[in-house]
């Protein structure tokens, strides 16, 4: 009877201290987890990318593919995204911004990224989106949104090869008021760097190549040149970056003979001008 | 002289009100300190105590703190930027957080949804070892962490009968709270302008149907309509139960009242599936009393709320016909591809990772990268389907887990009228979460969690 009993108990025990084990076993798998999760998060070795982007508005569906001027004050270079435990995520190193000749602005910064590499899919992640060359990419400034799509990716501070050129060019058929205030010294700039990117050095005028329709006499049409009008000649330098193998003036336009140029100086904008010749200048000068 | 207990119930049962005078998180966080500083004159217990205001902090997913992190990214497709979603220390997880570091009894309570709750916490946590362990799987730890330590909290805590009858009357004072703000909503066609209106920031007009000629949906203080559709679901059976249960005259006026208005409310959040979560409770309690053919004592019982649900329909039928009808272009013009789409994502990344998952809150991305579809892009949001989201972020493993965990407590049905009622918010929740997204931002899945424990002691008792 004894016997029987003290092996129920002894059944009964261990039946009890098993459970007990597996309570024990859930509750240490569980904190260890926990403690890896922490070590884990905290001591994540970072990766860092130099990215370019060249921002777009936010409004797609009424054309703002380009952002408003007035985010050229609003960024500084060193303006940073912040984690939610402080740390920096992203930096704006450098950026420029070409004024256009509506209400928009290209702005083109260069950001350092916090996040890590992917070795499986080859990938950098930051914010658990991959960046990628032509994909579009979100960062939260403090009290500031960037969207954008990425044109360059690199491990080092992204500068893009510069280079002046001489630039010949005709600007057709300009009123007399344009011409009054088309004047050697015109400057433009780069209003993210603040560098000078192109300086008018002469103007000449001549009487406009292309002819008006004037009035009809016995029945035959009479073209005629249009006295108030101008065709310019102009001489100037202007910096230029190379992008994909292509020199580029602004950002994205093409610095080749036939092809028109828009430079915005501060006081007067010559749009569609046609380069007719060019020559590159050691950039010493 | 009242005794502390009705005095408690009053207190519960109105405390809701006081979120209309709430101007800022400042004033928050004042209002559950003067809670907190009632229920200690009322003689509280320090657990119980907790375990109520967390019951009345359930609903208010904002965070005490300005700023908020986000806990997913926006995913941005050619044209938007995409769902994105923020998370902020609320006040809720700040109770859960000091009732886990101060109520050591929570972690010696032993049963089967203990163990399984446990079990499904090792899978959830498993992501800890992921290759693409950041910090959006963090913040989806935390809530999961949050959910598993609110079971935990909720159980102890409703193993005290007092604790179960100040459940249902925190659930009370909330659907006639949420029945009287959506139904100014409602005749107003606008939000109120409370600082707790979430959707304010994301919609300051209000919400509208996407189809069905553009209806103006409540959401009360909730962040989308639908979510809150979710949320009257599961307190509509509380009201319709306790309305039956109760046999004090000012009660059955009181719990009418917000039944009624819960109603109105629940109508006009147009949301289409918490419309059948409401067939479907009813068909319940129908069949309930069926069984002991009392169902001439149910209709009884509820005659002032079937009197409202057909003044309801008089006056405002159109609009629900209208609505109606949008199920049969659901498919066309209607979200139904895009919900199709987005299941096909899910099953693609399920079929993917079938064990781990892609990771918590890392749906929108792994969707981005994988070939989104246009009417998925259109809808860009994590898929709308709980349990389907759980597969695809957490695995097969975590969510079946969950899955027999939810099923262990629920495969019974309650007899008694007041857990059948619990019971049936439960089933409510299974449906709404068939059709949406119920874990990151909206309290539903804290309300299902906390019924889940009621029923879990209910069994013993």
């Amino acid at each position: 009877m004894n016997w029987h009993l003290s092996k129920l108990s002894h059944a009964f025990l261990k039946k009890k201290q098993r459970k007990l084990h597996v309570w024990r076993l859930l509750a240490t798998v569980i904190i260890a987890l926990l403690a890896v999760g922490v070590v884990r998060f905290f001591s994540k070795s970072n990766d860092y990318r130099y990215v370019r982007i060249e921002l777009t508005g936010r409004e797609w569906w009424y054309g703002a593919i380009d952002p408003p001027p007035w985010l050229a004050s609003e960024i500084q270079i060193g303006d940073t995204e912040l984690e939610p435990n402080g740390v920096v995520s992203a930096e704006i190193v450098s950026y420029d911004a070409y004024p256009q000749g509506d209400e928009k602005t290209k702005f083109y910064p260069v950001v350092k990224l916090k996040g890590s590499f992917d070795h499986r899919s080859q990938q950098f992640v930051y914010k658990g989106t991959p960046v990628e060359v032509g994909g579009k990419i979100a960062i939260d400034l403090s009290g500031k949104k960037l969207l954008g799509i990425i044109t360059h990716m690199s491990d080092k501070p992204i500068i893009l090869p510069e280079q002046w050129f001489h630039i010949s060019a005709i600007w057709r058929s300009k009123d007399p008021w344009t011409v009054t205030e088309l004047k050697p010294g015109l400057i433009a700039y780069n209003l993210g760097t603040g560098q000078e990117i192109a300086r008018v050095l002469s103007v000449t005028t001549r009487q406009p190549s292309s002819d008006i329709f004037s009035s009809v006499a016995g029945g035959s049409v009479v073209f005629n040149k249009d006295p108030q009008k101008r065709d310019v000649l102009l001489e100037f330098e202007i910096r230029a970056q190379n992008i994909g193998d292509v020199w580029s003036y602004a950002g994205h336009q093409k610095v080749k003979v036939g092809e028109p140029l828009w430079v915005y100086t501060d006081a007067l904008d010559i749009e569609g001008i046609e380069i007719t010749s060019l020559r590159p200048l050691d950039n010493a000068q | 002289m009242p005794s502390r207990q009705s005095i408690l119930s009053i207190l519960l049962f109105v405390f809701p009100f006081t979120f209309l005078l709430i101007a800022n998180n400042k004033l928050l966080l004042l209002v559950f300190i003067l809670a907190a500083f009632i229920l200690y004159r009322l003689k509280t217990k320090y657990a119980s105590g907790l375990f109520l205001l967390l019951l009345l902090s359930l609903p208010i997913e904002l965070g005490l703190r300005g700023g908020m992190v986000t806990a997913v990214e926006s995913a941005m497709t050619q044209f938007n930027l995409g769902y994105g979603y923020y998370f902020g220390l609320s006040v809720k997880f700040l109770l859960v957080l000091l009732a886990a570091l101060s109520v050591p009894e929570l972690y010696r309570q032993k049963s089967r949804s203990v163990l399984l709750l446990s079990v499904f916490l090792i899978l959830c946590l498993v992501q800890v070892v992921l290759p693409k362990f950041d910090s959006h799987i963090v913040f989806g730890l935390i809530r999961i962490c949050y959910f598993f330590l609110l079971f935990m909290l909720a159980r102890y805590s409703l193993q005290h009968v007092a604790n179960k009858k100040m459940m249902f009357v925190v659930a009370s004072g909330w659907l006639l709270f949420f029945g009287v703000l959506s139904s100014l909503q409602f005749l107003l066609r606008h939000n109120l302008g409370l600082y707790l209106e979430e959707g304010s920031t994301i919609a300051p007009f209000g919400y509208l149907t996407n189809e069905s000629s553009f209806l103006y949906r409540v959401s009360g203080t909730l962040g989308h309509p639908t979510f809150f559709a979710s949320w009257l679901s599961m307190l509509l059976p509380i009201g319709l139960g306790q309305l039956v249960v109760t046999k004090k005259r000012s009660v059955q006026i009181i719990s009418g009242t917000s039944a009624v208005l819960g109603l109105l409310a629940l109508f006009a959040t147009y949301s289409r599936s918490a419309w059948v979560a409401l067939a479907t409770t009813i068909g319940l309690f129908i069949w309930h009393f069926a069984r002991d053919k009392k169902v001439t004592l149910l209709l009884k019982k509820w005659k002032w709320i079937l009197l409202g649900g057909v003044g309801i329909i008089v006056l405002y039928g159109g609009y629900f016909f209208t609505r109606l009808q949008s199920f049969s272009y659901i498919f066309t013009l209607g979200s139904g591809r895009g919900r199709v789409e987005l299941a096909q994502e899910a099953f693609e990344m399920i079929r993917m990772f079938p064990i781990t998952g892609v990771g918590l809150n890392h749906f929108t991305q792994t969707m981005v990268a994988q070939n989104v579809s246009g009417a998925a892009a259109y809808f860009l949001y994590p898929v709308h389907n709980t349990w389907l989201l759980f597969a695809s972020e957490l695995g097969l493993p975590a969510m079946f887990l969950f899955a027999i965990f939810a099923l262990s407590i629920l495969w019974r049905v309650p007899k008694n009228i007041a857990h059948f009622s619990v019971w049936v918010a439960c089933i409510t929740f299974l449906i709404n979460s068939q059709f949406h997204t119920l874990f990151s931002q909206d309290p539903t899945l804290d309300l299902f969690v906390v019924f889940l424990a009621y029923l879990d002691t209910a069994k013993k008792s």
